[in-house]
């Protein structure tokens, strides 16, 4: 029987696990990925997590647990940076050790430390770290390896071409969650051009955000989100800011509003927030400066916790939409 | 230049210390107090935290002033601290404080000074005063840093012990003035003995045995006793001897790299939260958990872990801390400051966890019981 490894479905599963189950497939390791959000898995974590805690580190003790029981490893690698330069945040340094200390019944834990924050070409000793655990050959390692960059590369080209995330996640997925296959596939979609910006566990958690995307969609709106726009236009936008913004998801999310801001090619922008985020306190901060400045781009600040209602949600969004069809028919008339 | 720059604890001692005997000007804002936390409430992000609200208060206070040159220190994460200095020019901007700021891009102090050494505001002093005068100015400004710091120690030992309670309080308020005016080497000695004599006469009652306990956590929150509402003072009335782990010399000396030898270093720490916590996770976390471990080791009866709401590092130490609770047996009370924060429910909160410690120490005894109040 092969090895089971559990990822949890949180955090940054959403940008690294085609990479992450490429290599350990072509290891000859099986993965599982925990449930889809539910309410019943977030309580289940709420009992472990100290109480306060962001909304994305209960989400995702809940997945933990979840896990707990069903895996012979548990895969929480120790995300200090995946680039150079940044960080990502302190509590992805410290999740595991957190998770240690949360659990008593937990299966061996992968907690391999991932930093590249002075080297970026660093990425191969870590796989073969965790390779090396389970006794596999360098050569298979590096093998796996290269593939699995391969698929990286193919997914994040993929969603460089503005695909949503959810959409091009799904070919990876062994049963890709069922909203997705009501998400409208058409391109042209809705005529206005939103940005839905924020931390990509809250942009694609369904059950976290309560399926803003589709709603927003099914307001007659196309979302555009950070993964679409290229590094290099992030970079360029992060660089006028005077000081350094060192997360690196921070600065993706920061660099993306601007450039899209700047373009002039959305009528609005949502930012995405989860209660007791620190960066997204600054973040939002930033963001609001900028939009100031272009009064014709509406924009609208929402922030997340366990006890978002659905319909006070939909009245916002609906309002938020209305406005921008207002301003619309006034430019025209 | 009319400079400024955010309170923390009793840093501006050792600033205006500096800046006395340079002869240049400062713009100290007024003590943190209720108004300058309302003013940061008001203008400041939402869930930001504490040490924010406080520092944009101070500076609002100090435009109020007439400041118009601000220095800030950053460095390079992953904390928010490194990035105040982005949102604060955003907001004071708004509100129409236009400033020039003086950002020291590090956490090492010695690289910090050499920056604003070079910074063009400050070059144009340099015609008037040679390297030595810095050096003495900083000398002086250190001394006195150190003084404040020794009768802040003293004081921490006398209070479980006065008679009558508030003396210790009392006495500590006037040293720190006293201390504060001095203008020489020669007055600051002079005045520190003086308090430390007047702070020895308290009297006391040398025959109770109070419970030992130590404060770490966020280092703005532990170090400023408004931020923390005065929770030293509240232990020591409730009769306990409290050790307060980060001091302001000390986290300069740990970033010069001079703590090595002392008995309770920041690395020390750092080694000893190895165990449970594989990786730094910035700012003072792995001290706080390290440190935890030290003085449950020393036999400390409790600890206390001071931080303030949504602080990312000091988040993880508490995860962290319920497990080394259990590990070591000692109980730890974490304590989360916010500007909701009242003196009543914290005070109820630690005379509850006193009691817990004292009936603690009183099974560990059997039941000859302790004459610790």
């Amino acid at each position: 029987m092969a090895i089971k490894v559990g990822i949890p479905r949180a955090l940054l599963y959403y940008r690294l696990y085609p990479f992450w189950k490429t290599f350990f497939n072509s290891l000859g390791i099986e993965v599982v990925v925990s449930d889809k959000t539910t309410k019943k898995l977030l309580k289940e974590g709420l009992k472990y997590v100290p109480d306060e805690a962001c909304l994305s580190i209960k989400v995702a003790f809940g997945h933990v647990k979840d896990l707990i029981g069903k895996v012979d490893y548990l895969f929480l690698p120790r995300l200090v940076s995946l680039e150079r330069g940044t960080y990502i945040c302190p509590k992805f340094i410290g999740f595991p050790d957190m998770i240690r200390s949360a659990f008593d019944n937990l299966p061996p834990v992968i907690d391999t430390s991932f930093n590249l924050r002075r080297r970026p070409s660093n990425l191969f000793l870590p796989m073969c770290r965790i390779g090396r655990i389970f006794k596999k050959s360098f050569l298979s390692i590096h093998q796996a390896y290269k593939k699995a960059l391969e698929e990286e590369s193919k997914y994040l080209s993929s969603l460089r071409k503005g695909n949503l995330l959810p959409e091009v996640l799904s070919s990876w997925e062994e049963n890709p969650p069922p909203l997705l296959n009501t998400h409208l596939k058409s391109k042209s979609g809705g005529e206005l051009r939103i940005a839905l910006v924020g931390h990509p566990y809250n942009l694609y958690d369904f059950f976290v955000n309560l399926n803003i995307i589709k709603k927003l969609e099914n307001l007659g709106a196309r979302v555009i989100t950070p993964e679409m726009v290229s590094p290099l236009a992030i970079k360029k936008e992060t660089d006028k800011i005077p000081q350094e913004v060192y997360w690196s998801l921070g600065r993706e999310i920061v660099g993306a509003s601007f450039y899209l801001i700047e373009s002039g090619s959305i009528d609005g922008l949502v930012h995405l927030g989860s209660f007791g985020c620190g960066p997204d306190s600054f973040l939002r901060e930033l963001i609001a400066d900028k939009i100031r400045k272009y009064p014709e781009i509406a924009y609208l600040s929402l922030i997340l916790d366990e006890h978002s209602g659905e319909a006070g949600l939909v009245t916002r969004l609906e309002a938020f939409i209305d406005l921008i069809e207002r301003r619309k028919a006034k430019v025209r008339s | 230049m009319k400079a400024t720059f955010p309170h923390m604890g009793r840093m501006d001692i050792f600033i205006k210390g500096i800046v006395k005997a340079l002869g240049m000007e400062a713009v100290v804002p007024p003590t943190s107090s209720k108004k300058a936390l309302n003013l940061g409430v008001k203008y400041a992000p939402e869930f930001v935290c504490l040490p924010f609200k406080l520092m944009l208060g101070n500076l609002i206070e100090a435009f109020e002033r007439g400041a118009d040159t601000v220095i800030m220190v950053s460095d390079r994460g992953p904390c928010r601290l490194g990035l105040y200095g982005l949102p604060m020019q955003i907001i004071l901007k708004n509100l129409g404080y236009e400033a020039n700021w003086l950002i020291l891009n590090t956490p090492h102090a010695l690289h910090g000074l050499f920056q604003l050494g070079i910074e063009k505001e400050v070059v144009k002093y340099r015609d008037k005063l040679t390297f030595v005068d810095g050096l003495l100015a900083f000398h002086f400004g250190w001394k006195k840093m150190l003084a404040i710091e020794e009768i802040e120690r003293l004081s921490l030992k006398i209070r479980p012990y006065e008679i009558n309670k508030g003396d210790t309080t009392k006495g500590l308020y006037q040293g720190m003035e006293a201390i504060e005016s001095a203008d020489n080497l020669y007055d600051l000695k002079k005045a520190k003995d003086a308090v430390i004599k007047d702070l020895r006469s308290i009297p006391q009652d040398r025959n109770r045995r109070p419970l030992k306990i130590a404060i770490a956590g966020e280092i703005f929150v532990v170090l400023d006793s408004f931020a923390n509402l005065d929770i030293e003072k509240k232990l020591g009335e409730l009769g306990c001897e409290v050790d307060r782990t980060i001091w302001f010399s000390t986290h300069i000396l740990h970033h010069v790299g001079l703590d090595k030898f002392m008995r309770r270093s920041k690395g020390k720490a750092v080694r000893a939260a190895r165990p449970y916590l594989k990786h730094p996770v910035g700012a003072e976390c792995n001290a706080t958990v390290g440190y935890a471990i030290l003085y449950a080791e020393e036999g400390y009866d409790g600890f206390i872990h001071l931080m303030p709401f949504t602080c990312m590092p000091e988040f993880v130490a508490g995860g962290v801390l319920t497990r080394v609770s259990k590990d070591y047996n000692i109980p730890i009370f974490t304590v989360e400051l916010e500007e909701h924060s009242s003196q009543t429910h914290l005070m109820t909160r630690l005379e509850a966890f006193v009691d817990l410690l004292k009936r603690k120490r009183q099974k560990r005894q059997g039941l000859e019981g302790s004459r610790g109040d």
